[in-house]
């Protein structure tokens, strides 16, 4: 039985012994707060593409009232990059463009409890 | 006089002694103490356990030493590289904590862990795995960081183990019994 815990999605079962039937979540299924990551899996050098980050609860309902802050990070060729965007509407838009060509993995996060997104980008 | 004498002697040996038909009594006579204490004895070899009588005791602390070596080992695990804290085992029972293990591959890794017990806090924000890899070629041949922490803590009511990074990867296992 799924149930949230806190800022955790956890996977209780029942376990039945000798003496009691305990109530047992092993590992974590998910936060209850996600991140999407949304744009273009490939790109040309020196062509922005626009990326949007948007936060949604854990069974996919947009959070337009979640305005906290993401982070999104770059690495792959070159120097990693990071910038930290506010959020309107529980999304953010930002444009990502490379000089140089290479796969790049694009990452964005939240300053709370709050599952990930990645998306990978091959600049040629 | 010598009819007076063993009266007396015969009415202190019945009231110290007492009579086969005393009912057990601990302050009573000697008959009545030995009543008590077969009571108290109880049946030889009874049928289950209890705390009344100490053949009943007996067997319960014979029941709870069956009953602990057949219990079943569980492991949970779990990995995260989030540096907020996520759940490696929650539990609404009662057992034992038997232990931790935790390892890493990452190249610099910190495991944060935060055990809390019967809604007690045993440790909390406390780095259990550290280090760094060494990146030369023989440390990447060996990568990896491990840490066994040994524990018999008891829950009666409830166990939550989580964890957490402040940098790299991590993979928990907890081991524990259930009652």
């Amino acid at each position: 039985m799924l149930k949230c815990v806190g800022d955790e999605v956890l996977d209780f079962k029942e376990i039945n012994t000798e003496t009691q039937t305990a109530l047992v979540a092993e590992g974590c299924v998910c936060f209850t707060t996600k991140i999407i990551l949304t744009g273009p899996a490939s790109l040309t050098m020196d062509i922005p593409a626009t990326f949007r980050a948007e936060y949604y609860d854990w069974q996919g309902g947009s959070l337009i009232d979640e305005n906290r802050p993401i982070h999104v990070s770059v690495s792959g060729p070159g120097q990693a990059q990071a910038l930290v965007l506010t959020t309107v509407n529980g999304q953010t838009e930002f444009d990502f463009v490379s000089e140089v060509p290479g796969t790049f993995v694009i990452r964005a996060t939240a300053e709370f409890p709050c599952d990930p997104a990645e998306v990978e980008v091959v600049v040629s | 006089m010598a009819f007076g004498f063993w009266e007396a002697i015969l009415s202190h040996l019945i009231r110290q002694v007492g009579l086969r038909t005393d009912a057990a009594n601990a302050t009573g006579s000697l008959h009545a103490k030995v009543a008590e204490e077969l009571a108290r004895t109880g049946a030889i070899n009874p049928t289950s356990g209890g705390t009344d009588t100490l053949f009943k005791y007996n067997r319960k602390i014979w029941e709870d030493m069956t009953r602990w070596k057949s219990l079943s080992p569980r492991l949970a695990y779990a990995s995260t590289n989030s540096t907020s804290y996520s759940n490696v085992v929650n539990i609404s029972g009662s057992g034992y904590l038997i232990g931790l293990f935790s390892r890493s591959h990452s190249d610099a890794v910190t495991g944060i862990y935060e055990i809390v017990l019967n809604g007690v806090t045993l440790i909390t924000d406390t780095t259990i795995l550290s280090g760094d890899i060494d990146t030369s070629a023989a440390g990447r041949a060996q990568k990896g960081v491990h840490v066994t922490v040994p524990f018999l803590h008891r829950f009666n009511s409830s166990m939550l183990v989580r964890h957490k990074v402040s940098t790299g990867t991590i993979f928990s296992w907890v081991s524990y019994v259930l009652d």
